[in-house]
C-alpha cells in the first residue's frame, strides 16, 4: 500500500512539473512569437505600432537609397501587388540586392508609411526563397 | 561511365538491403545456424562497401569536374582549389545525403567488426534494424535525390559553390555532425533488438554505452565546430542564433546527453530500463525529424538551401513509419522490460533521473519553439517566427536547476543515500561555494545573470573537486588524502570529471561573453578612428585585388591598446564564378577574448565610406574550449569502455 502511494506521489510531481512547464512554454510562445506579413497585409490589417513583426518581399529595382551619412538605408519591397518602404540602419546582408527575396524584422511607423527595420535577413543561397515569400508571390 | 557504376551500386545495395530484410523476417523464428548468420553478415558487409564505393565515385566526379553529371555541374567550378572540389561533394543536398549514407555504412562496418562480442540472436536483430534504416535512406537517395543524374548537352563550366561554403569549415563540420547524428542509429538498433528480445540487461547497457558515447562525442564536436564556423564566417559576431537548423542539432545532443546518464543507471543498477530504450528511440527520431525539417525547407532558416517539398514527404513518411513502428513495439514490450527496482530520490540514480527530466524538458521546449511556426501555419494560416527571446526565456530557467542537480548527484552514492550523509557531504562544499561566489561579486560587482552563470560554473567545478577528494580519502587513516588512490579511480570517472569541467568552462564563457560584450557600428571613411573598450581602431587602408577565385577588398585596421599596436584585416569577397559576395571578419584573440571587425560594402556608393562593425567579445573562447573539454571527457570514458568492445563472448 505504501509502495503505491509513493508511486502516486512521484506521478503527481511528474504531472505538475510537466504541466507547469507546458504552461510557461505556451505563455512564452504567446508573448514571443513574431508575426509575418506581406506588404498588402500591412496595408489592410490592424497592427499596433510597438509590435515586433516581420515583413517580406522582393527588393524593388532602383529603390535602394542611402542617406548622406551612409548609415541609414531606405528601400522598398513588394509582393507584386503593393509596395512597402523600409528604413534600416546597419550593414545589409551579403546577398541583399535588387530582385532578391528578403525578410525584415522591426515595427511599423505611424500612418503605415515606413517600416522601421531592426534586422534585415537575406539567405545564404541565391536560389533560395523564404517559404513565406514564395507562398505570398504564388497567391 | 563512372556515374552509372555509382548509380548501379546504389541500386544493388538497395536490393541487397531489401533481400536481407526479407530473409530476416522469414527466418526470424528459426534457430540461427552458423552458416545463415554468416550469409546475412556478408550480405550487409557487401552492401556497405557498395555504398561507400559510390560515394567515392561521386568524389572522383567532383575532383575531375565531370560536368555531364548534373549535381557536379550545379555545385562546383574548375577554378576551385582541390580541397573545395572535394568538400563541394557534400556541400549540396544530394551529395550530403550520399555522405549520410556512407557514414551509416561506416558505422555498419564498425558494428560488423565488433559483432563477435555479441550473442548471435541479438546481433542478428541489430543487423535487421540497420538494414531497414539503410533501405529507407538508400531509397530516398536513389529515388528522390540521385546525385548521379546526367545532363545533356554537357556544359563546359560549372555553376560554382556557394561562397559561404567555400571554407575549411565545410571539410569538417558536416562529416563530424553526421558521424554524431548517424551514430545514433546504432543505439536505436540496439534498443529495437532489445525490445524484440523482450529483455534489457546490464550487459545490454554495457554493449550500447560505447556507441552512445561515440555519437555524443561527434555531436559535441560537430555542433561546436558549426558554431565556431558561423561565428567567423557569417560576420554577425555571435556564436548561436537559435536558428531552426541549429536547434535541430541541439535536440539530439540534449537527448543523447540524457541517454548517457540514464544508460549509466541501467548499467549500474538495472534501473531506468524502459526510459533508456525510449530515449534512444526518440533521439534517433529527432535526427530524422531534423533531416525532414532541413531538407523540406518548411522553416525559414539561415541554413536553408534550395529545397524540394517532394523530398520532405518521403522523409516524413519514413519518419512516421520508423517512429510509430518503434513506439508501437515499445508499447507492446514495455511490460517485459519494466523496472522491478525502486529508485530513491536521494541517491545517485535519483539525481540522474531528475537531471534527465530537466534535459528532456529543455529539449521539449526547444522542439516546441522550433516547430511552433509549422503548427500555427497549419492551424491558422498565419506565418510567424519564434526567435532568440523565446528560447532564452524558456531554456535558461531549465538549465540552471539541471546544473545544480548535476553537481549534487555527482556527490551522491548509488542506491540509497540518507539525508545525514547528504548533509555531511555538502555543508563544506556549500560554505566554499557561497564564499567564492561572494568574493567574485564583491570584486567584480556584475549583473545578476552573469553572477548566476559564474555561480553555476563554480558549483560545477566544486562538485567535481569534492567528489575527487572524497575518493582519495583514506578512511582507515583518519582524514588524510591518499594520492596513490588516484590510480584506483576508473578512467570513465575521470572522463565524467572532464565532461563536467567542460560544462563549467562553457557556462563561464557564455555568461561572461554574453553579459559583457560591447558593440559599435558606424560609417567610416579612411583614417577615421573608432573607440571600443580600451581599443582605438583606425581605418588605415583599403586594398582591392584579385585572388585565386575571388575579387578581394581588404580593409586594414590599425588597433592600439595602451602601448600595444597591431594590424587587423577584414575582407569583402566577390566570387568570380557566382558573383556572390561574402564577408570575412577580422578576428584578433587576446587571451580568451576576441576583437572582431566586419567591413561592409561601400555606402553610399561612390563615397568611399564603409560601414564598420566592431565587436568586443570577452572570454568567448571559453565557449568552444568548454565544449572541446566535454568531448575530451567523452574520449577518456570511451577508452575505459574499450574492454567491452574487444572482449570476446
Amino acid at each position: 500500500m505504501k509502495q503505491k502511494y509513493k508511486r502516486l506521489n512521484i506521478l503527481l510531481i511528474f504531472m505538475i512539473a510537466i504541466g507547469s512547464t507546458i504552461f510557461f512554454v505556451l505563455k512564452a510562445l504567446e508573448e514571443k512569437i513574431v508575426f509575418f506579413y506581406s506588404p498588402t497585409e500591412i496595408l489592410n490589417k490592424e497592427i499596433s505600432l510597438s509590435e515586433l513583426i516581420r515583413v517580406g518581399g522582393l527588393v524593388v529595382d532602383n529603390s535602394i537609397v542611402f542617406d548622406s551619412s551612409g548609415l541609414e538605408v531606405l528601400f522598398s519591397i513588394t509582393d507584386k501587388k503593393n509596395i512597402l518602404r523600409i528604413s534600416y540602419k546597419g550593414i545589409l546582408p551579403d546577398l541583399f540586392r535588387e530582385g532578391q527575396g528578403i525578410v525584415a524584422e522591426g515595427s511599423i511607423d505611424k500612418g503605415k508609411k515606413v517600416f522601421l527595420a531592426k534586422k534585415v535577413l537575406a539567405k545564404h543561397d541565391e536560389n533560395y526563397m523564404p517559404p513565406e515569400i514564395e507562398k505570398m508571390i504564388r497567391n | 561511365m563512372l556515374p552509372e557504376i555509382g548509380n548501379i551500386f546504389l541500386i544493388i545495395s538497395f536490393l541487397l538491403f531489401s533481400a536481407q530484410l526479407a530473409l530476416s523476417f522469414k527466418f526470424n523464428s528459426l534457430d540461427l545456424k552458423y552458416s545463415f548468420f554468416d550469409v546475412i553478415k556478408r550480405l550487409s558487409f557487401f552492401s556497405y562497401i557498395l555504398v561507400l564505393t559510390s560515394f567515392f565515385i561521386l568524389i572522383i566526379n567532383y575532383v575531375s569536374s565531370d560536368f555531364s553529371v548534373l549535381n557536379v555541374y550545379n555545385n562546383t567550378h574548375t577554378n576551385k582549389p582541390l580541397i573545395y572540389k572535394i568538400t563541394g561533394t557534400w556541400g549540396n543536398h544530394e551529395g550530403s545525403l550520399l555522405m549520410w549514407l556512407s557514414v551509416l555504412s561506416l558505422y555498419g562496418l564498425l558494428f560488423l567488426i565488433f559483432i563477435k562480442n555479441l550473442p548471435k540472436r541479438f546481433a542478428f536483430k541489430v543487423m535487421a534494424t540497420l538494414a531497414l534504416v539503410n533501405l529507407g535512406f538508400v531509397g530516398f537517395t536513389v529515388f528522390t535525390s540521385n546525385p548521379f543524374i546526367r545532363t545533356f548537352p554537357i556544359p563546359s563550366e560549372g555553376l560554382g559553390l556557394n561562397p559561404v561554403l567555400q571554407d575549411p569549415g565545410l571539410a569538417f563540420h558536416p562529416p563530424l555532425l553526421y558521424l554524431g547524428y548517424v551514430g545514433l542509429t546504432i543505439p536505436f538498433s540496439f534498443s529495437i533488438a532489445a525490445l524484440l528480445q523482450g529483455e534489457v540487461t546490464r550487459e545490454w547497457a554495457k554493449w550500447v554505452k560505447p556507441w552512445i558515447l561515440i555519437s555524443w562525442i561527434f555531436l559535441t564536436l560537430g555542433i561546436t565546430l558549426g558554431s565556431w564556423w558561423a561565428y567567423y564566417e557569417l560576420g554577425w559576431g555571435g556564436w548561436w542564433f537559435w536558428d531552426p537548423v541549429e536547434n535541430i542539432s541541439l535536440l539530439p545532443w540534449l537527448l543523447t546527453t540524457a541517454l548517457l546518464h540514464s544508460v549509466k543507471v541501467t548499467e549500474k543498477r538495472e534501473g531506468l530500463k524502459s526510459w533508456t530504450i525510449l530515449l534512444s528511440i526518440l533521439a534517433f527520431s529527432l535526427t530524422l525529424l531534423g533531416t525532414f525539417i532541413v531538407r523540406s525547407g518548411l522553416l525559414t532558416s539561415v541554413h536553408a538551401f534550395a529545397s524540394d517539398p517532394a523530398r520532405g514527404i518521403f522523409i516524413l513518411t519514413f519518419l512516421v513509419i520508423v517512429t510509430a513502428g518503434s513506439l508501437l513495439l515499445y508499447g507492446i514490450k514495455l511490460e517485459k522490460i519494466e523496472n522491478k527496482k525502486n529508485i530513491y530520490l536521494v541517491s545517485r540514480e535519483g539525481g540522474l533521473l531528475l537531471n534527465n527530466i530537466f534535459l528532456c524538458a529543455s529539449a521539449i521546449t526547444i522542439l516546441l519553439g522550433t516547430i511552433w511556426p509549422l503548427v500555427i501555419e497549419a492551424t491558422t494560416g498565419q506565418d510567424i517566427s519564434v526567435g532568440a527571446p523565446y528560447f532564452k526565456i524558456v531554456f535558461l530557467p531549465l538549465i540552471f536547476p539541471a546544473i545544480f542537480l548535476s553537481g549534487v548527484s555527482i556527490n551522491l552514492n548509488w542506491k540509497v543515500t540518507n539525508l545525514d550523509y547528504l548533509y555531511s557531504r555538502f555543508w563544506k562544499l556549500m560554505i566554499v561555494f557561497i564564499f567564492l561566489v561572494s568574493i567574485y561579486y564583491i570584486i567584480y560587482d556584475v549583473p545578476v545573470l552573469i553572477l548566476l552563470g559564474v555561480a553555476a560554473t563554480i558549483w560545477m567545478l566544486l562538485s567535481v573537486i569534492g567528489d575527487f577528494f572524497s575518493k582519495l580519502h583514506d578512511k582507515s587513516k583518519g582524514f588524510k588524502i591518499n594520492l596513490n588512490k588516484t590510480k584506483k579511480i576508473r578512467l570513465s570517472i575521470y572522463g565524467m570529471y572532464f565532461a563536467h569541467i567542460g560544462v563549467a568552462v562553457f557556462i563561464l564563457g557564455v555568461s561572461l561573453s554574453e553579459g559583457m560584450k560591447t558593440y559599435y557600428q558606424g560609417v567610416e571613411s579612411l583614417n577615421s578612428k573608432i573607440h571600443v573598450e580600451n581599443f582605438t581602431i583606425t581605418f588605415f587602408k583599403l586594398d582591392k585585388f584579385k585572388k585565386e577565385n575571388w575579387f578581394s577588398e581588404t580593409g586594414t585596421f590599425l588597433v592600439k591598446k595602451n602601448d600595444n599596436e597591431f594590424k587587423m584585416k577584414a575582407e569583402r569577397r566577390v566570387y568570380l564564378d557566382t558573383g556572390m559576395p561574402s564577408t570575412e571578419a577580422a578576428i584578433k584573440r587576446n587571451f580568451f577574448s576576441h576583437l572582431y571587425i566586419v567591413m561592409g560594402q561601400e555606402q553610399p556608393i561612390g563615397s568611399g565610406k564603409r560601414i564598420i562593425r566592431v565587436y568586443h567579445n570577452p572570454h568567448i573562447i571559453f565557449i568552444w574550449l568548454g565544449a572541446i573539454i566535454m568531448a575530451f571527457g567523452g574520449v577518456v570514458s570511451l577508452i575505459d569502455y574499450r574492454k567491452s568492445f574487444f572482449r570476446k563472448l
